[in-house]
């Protein structure tokens, strides 16, 4: 009886499902992963045209598209955009995040919902009605734009990372502070923020990336103005040359060292090394 | 440093009453423990006091000020929490200047009073750890000294040592009360274990429902409770509810569970209802064999608990209650040792006997 | 019932200033979508009223109405395929001991970290006529024409199926997580076998997780505009593409509107369902 139970318990947590359940998921994280490898090692062909394995390695593209003033001009603005709207939507989001988590508990989850509703709006729907606003207020195709329309779609991911750290803290720290002489606001700045910065920074990358990937909202706004993925876009609708694969490459990198570089800075505030 | 007064002190949610109309007076240096059953107001009473939560009604005082309406950081109140709410993210040294720092002391001096602070709870060489570094005890020590570097004008503790062991909780009593009798300040101290409480009060306050049951020094709580609820509160006891049949002057006689007793009380009426305690340790057993008294009762012991110092007996008496008695179980004093279903002999003097009018 | 505390609800104060940004960005915006969709569109004006023509000839001129079931199609496949690909995913994320997990999340997510274009430039890179996989087959003398990887519906599920894939496992690795080992192993001391447990305990638990994360893929993959004029050319045509060509080709604001509310319908109902189907798999 005994023998029989540990072997039944054996079999279901080891035999059968183990090394299949390990080979398909690996084949599934392969999938998810590879193409990019792929498509890195081809941006660093030497040739006019694209090929796996390519033939000869080189540097030619990134050289074309770091000299050429359409790429220049493309992530000049993309990047203001983020540089613009994460900031705003890092402070934004961490306001409501604060008044969700430390307002009453009644109605807490409809107005919840409501302020991460964009969330589940199709970008397309959104950019459509965006559009019209931005004809009628006159402002398409500029900063004034763009900026609202990111933040829209960047602040309900910055009120879900905060949101779900705030949740976890434990507002007893906060009164502590409070005891010991700090106001509300200067118990929340040294206490309350550096032990939530992960929540803060996850909201940070998200904002960035979704900002600097935005492209149906953009695309609806902007007429003249290029932002990297609208200039990708035409590019790669006229013809598919080993430039976008750099300019691909570039921007991976740009989020990635970005991620990084936060996720780093997180860490090392998250250990109490920095205080400020 | 600063006497406190509790005015009708009173918290409702909704139509709840989690503090129900308090009144309570704190002199300086005095060590006051808040004790009651889990749910009675404790913690909401102290965080009124703290200034975390604000009192429906009622006035609260401090050092001769009115406190109701002034935010925690103005208080000059010292809170200690149970689960210690150090800051994970600055080193002990950080923790304890913190105060300091948000009054904007000047570095020199600020370094200067945290290491006599760290000297005072004998944590200097630990002064840069971070607190996940710290054991338990450690760690609330830093929570004492960060409250009290500020020399705060009260100092209030919240089950400070809920999360001790046994031994480290006996410790931190004595070093925690000697450091509040040596910095001389207005304590509010909440517990729900009574040893801790006997022991380190200069008054209990017994709470109940949001009431308070009882105020007095733990000899007075202890031996001459105001009600049950107090009585059976804190430590163990034998308690019935007991009938006057007779009176002779101050001599009064009880009827109780079928056992007919004199005790000696100024207040008692003839017919009046009322609930005596008997104090497991003021009963005296003896072996039956031994001469018998006329007023002792007989017995056997229905079971037996050792507990190391003291032996616990249930003795059912007979014609009688089941009674709870707790025998010395010294080796010096002439213990005797009885066996369950021994039958015995149980001597109840008359002072043992605390009538609860 | 707790009163609403005073003190409690000035924290709501903190909610303004978004509040403020989401009337001008979100509200007025679907309101006056709302509105176009029923106004009228005649000869390049637009009078605004209450006209249902758009609604009657986008459910009428049998072409919008195929467009939008083929949208809904290929957003149920697209979610079907992240579960069967996304499911096997979270449940070794649950074995694996910890470290093993973080690195499996981390491939998991590391898509999520770049961007949709660049993802969609990787595989035309791979899939395309003359991409990676045809020119190795046709190199190896495989095949003598480029196989049609592209420009289908094929390239299209693929390509979306990776990029939505992380918002699938997340929530099936969340729902799993929070399933006790005990009941499985309790019903493995009773003698069941593993694939018995896996459909008698294991699916049945993680339902709320399957169907958090298939709403999330399918309402995504509703709205998806990109990946299809990339990965499809013009032979798969979804109805965010048509709202685009109404708007940006033929300035017919009334009918994109109105398609686009179609869209929020179809998002709608799709809720109800899986938020009634969780609520009666509760009871
Ligand atoms: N925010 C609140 N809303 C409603 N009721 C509350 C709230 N806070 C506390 N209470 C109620 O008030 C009563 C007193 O709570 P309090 O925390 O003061 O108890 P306590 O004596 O500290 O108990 P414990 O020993 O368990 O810590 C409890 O019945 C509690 O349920
Ligand atoms: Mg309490």
């Amino acid at each position: 009886m005994g023998k029989k139970l540990m072997s039944n318990l054996e079999g279901y947590r080891s035999l059968w499902p183990r090394r299949i359940l390990v080979i398909f998921s690996s084949l599934v994280l392969f999938f998810l992963t590879a193409p990019l490898v792929i498509l890195i090692i081809q941006s660093f062909t030497n040739e006019s045209y694209l090929s796996f394995p390519p033939p000869t390695y080189g540097t030619r593209w990134y050289t074309e598209v770091i000299y050429s003033e359409d790429w220049q001009n493309a992530t000049f603005l993309s990047l203001t955009i983020a540089i613009i709207v994460t900031p705003l939507s890092l402070v934004l989001g961490t306001l409501v995040a604060f008044g969700l988590e430390r307002g009453p508990k009644k109605g807490k989850q409809t107005i919840q919902a409501i302020m991460i509703s964009p969330m589940v709006l199709p970008h397309i729907v959104l950019g459509l009605g965006l559009f019209k606003i931005a004809l009628q207020f006159n402002i398409s195709d500029s900063l004034w734009a763009f900026v609202p329309a990111h933040l829209t779609i960047t602040i309900p991911f910055v009120i879900v990372t905060v949101g779900a750290s705030l949740q976890t803290f434990n507002i007893s720290l906060e009164e502590a502070a409070r005891s010991l002489g700090a106001s509300k606001f200067w118990a929340v700045w040294y206490i309350t923020l550096p032990i939530i910065s992960p929540g803060l920074i996850a909201g940070a990358i998200f904002s960035f990336i979704i900002s600097f990937d935005e492209f149906i909202i953009t695309f609806f706004l902007a007429t003249f103005q290029r932002t990297l993925p609208l200039e990708m876009f035409s590019t790669l609708m006229y013809q598919v040359k080993p430039s976008i694969a750099a300019v691909s490459a570039l921007t991976l990198a740009i989020t990635a060292i970005l991620t990084v570089v936060l996720m780093f800075r997180g860490q090392v505030v998250g250990g109490g090394k920095i205080i400020k | 440093m600063s006497n406190i007064q509790l005015k009708n002190l009173t918290k409702k949610y909704g139509s709840f009453n989690a503090v129900d109309s308090i009144n309570l007076s704190i002199k300086n240096g005095e060590f006051v423990t808040l004790l009651g059953p889990s749910g009675c107001g404790k913690t909401t009473t102290l965080r009124m006091v703290a200034g975390f939560i604000k009192p429906t009604s009622g006035d609260l005082i401090i050092g001769g000020s009115n406190m109701v309406g002034v935010p925690p950081q103005n208080r000059k109140v010292g809170l200690v929490f149970q689960n210690y709410a150090l800051f994970p993210h600055m080193s002990v040294r950080k923790n304890v200047a913190f105060g300091l720092k948000m009054k904007k002391m000047q570095q020199s001096l600020i370094a200067e009073k945290v290491n006599k602070i760290l000297e005072t709870v004998q944590l200097q060489e630990l002064s840069e750890r971070m607190p996940s570094e710290l054991s338990g005890g450690q760690q609330q020590r830093v929570a004492l000294a960060r409250a009290l570097v500020i020399e705060p004008e009260v100092l209030l503790l919240d089950e400070p040592f809920g999360a001790l062991d046994k031994n480290l909780r006996d410790h931190m009593r004595i070093e925690l009360r000697d450091l509040q009798r040596k910095l001389n300040i207005s304590t509010i101290f909440v517990t729900h274990d009574q040893d801790e409480a006997l022991s380190m009060s200069d008054r209990i306050v017994v709470m109940e429902n949001g009431k308070i049951c009882q105020i007095g020094s733990p000899s007075e709580i202890y031996e001459n409770p105001a009600s049950v609820f107090v009585a059976g509160f804190l430590g163990l006891s034998n308690i019935f509810s007991a009938v006057c049949t007779k009176i002779i002057r101050a001599k009064k006689t009880i009827e109780f569970e079928g056992l007919t007793i004199e005790i000696e009380s100024e207040k008692l009426n003839k017919s009046d209802k009322i609930s005596i305690m008997i104090r497991p340790e003021n009963i005296q057993i003896y072996k039956k064999k031994n001469d018998s008294k006329k007023e002792d009762f007989l017995g056997f012991i229905k079971s037996k608990i050792y507990l190391g110092s003291t032996i616990q007996y249930q003795v059912k008496i007979k014609d009688g209650p089941v009674i709870l008695i707790n025998a010395n179980n010294s080796k010096i004093l002439n213990y005797q040792d009885f066996d369950t279903n021994e039958e015995v002999r149980v001597h109840l003097s008359k002072n043992a006997i605390y009538p609860i009018i | 019932m707790e009163k609403i505390d005073n003190n409690k609800i000035s924290s709501w104060w903190l909610l303004v200033p978004t509040s403020f940004l989401y009337i001008i960005t979100f509200f007025i915006p679907l309101i006056t979508l709302l509105v176009m969709s029923f106004s009228r569109f005649e000869s390049s004006v637009t009078t605004v009223g209450f006209y249902l023509d758009n609604y009657e000839k986008i459910l009428t001129d049998g072409i919008t109405l195929k467009i939008f079931f083929q949208t809904v199609e290929l957003s149920l496949m697209i979610t079907l395929f992240c579960l069967l690909l996304g499911y096997p995913v979270a449940m070794l994320m649950r074995r694996v001991g910890p470290k093993a997990r973080l690195w499996i999340l981390l491939l998991v997510v590391s898509p999520l970290l770049t961007s949709i274009i660049v993802r969609n430039v990787a595989w035309v890179l791979i899939l395309g006529r003359s991409g990676m996989i045809n020119d190795l087959l046709i190199s190896w003398g495989l095949i003598s024409k480029p196989l049609p990887l592209m420009y289908n519906a094929f390239g299209v599920v693929l390509a979306v199926v990776h990029v939505y894939l992380s918002f699938m496992v997340l929530p099936l690795f969340a729902a799993l997580s929070s399933i006790n080992n005990s009941l499985e192993e309790a019903a493995a001391s009773l003698g069941a076998k593993p694939l018995s447990i896996f459909f008698n305990v294991t699916l049945p638990l993680s339902l709320p997780g399957i169907m958090a994360g298939c709403t999330l893929v399918f309402i995504l993959s509703m709205g998806v505009y990109l990946t299809p004029v990339i990965m499809g050319g013009n032979f798969v045509v979804t109805l965010p593409m048509l709202i685009e060509d109404a708007v940006r080709n033929r300035y017919n604001w009334p009918e994109a509107s109105a398609m686009a509310l179609l869209l929020l319908v179809a998002i709608g109902i799709m809720i109800v369902i899986s938020s009634s189907i969780q609520k009666w798999v509760k009871s």
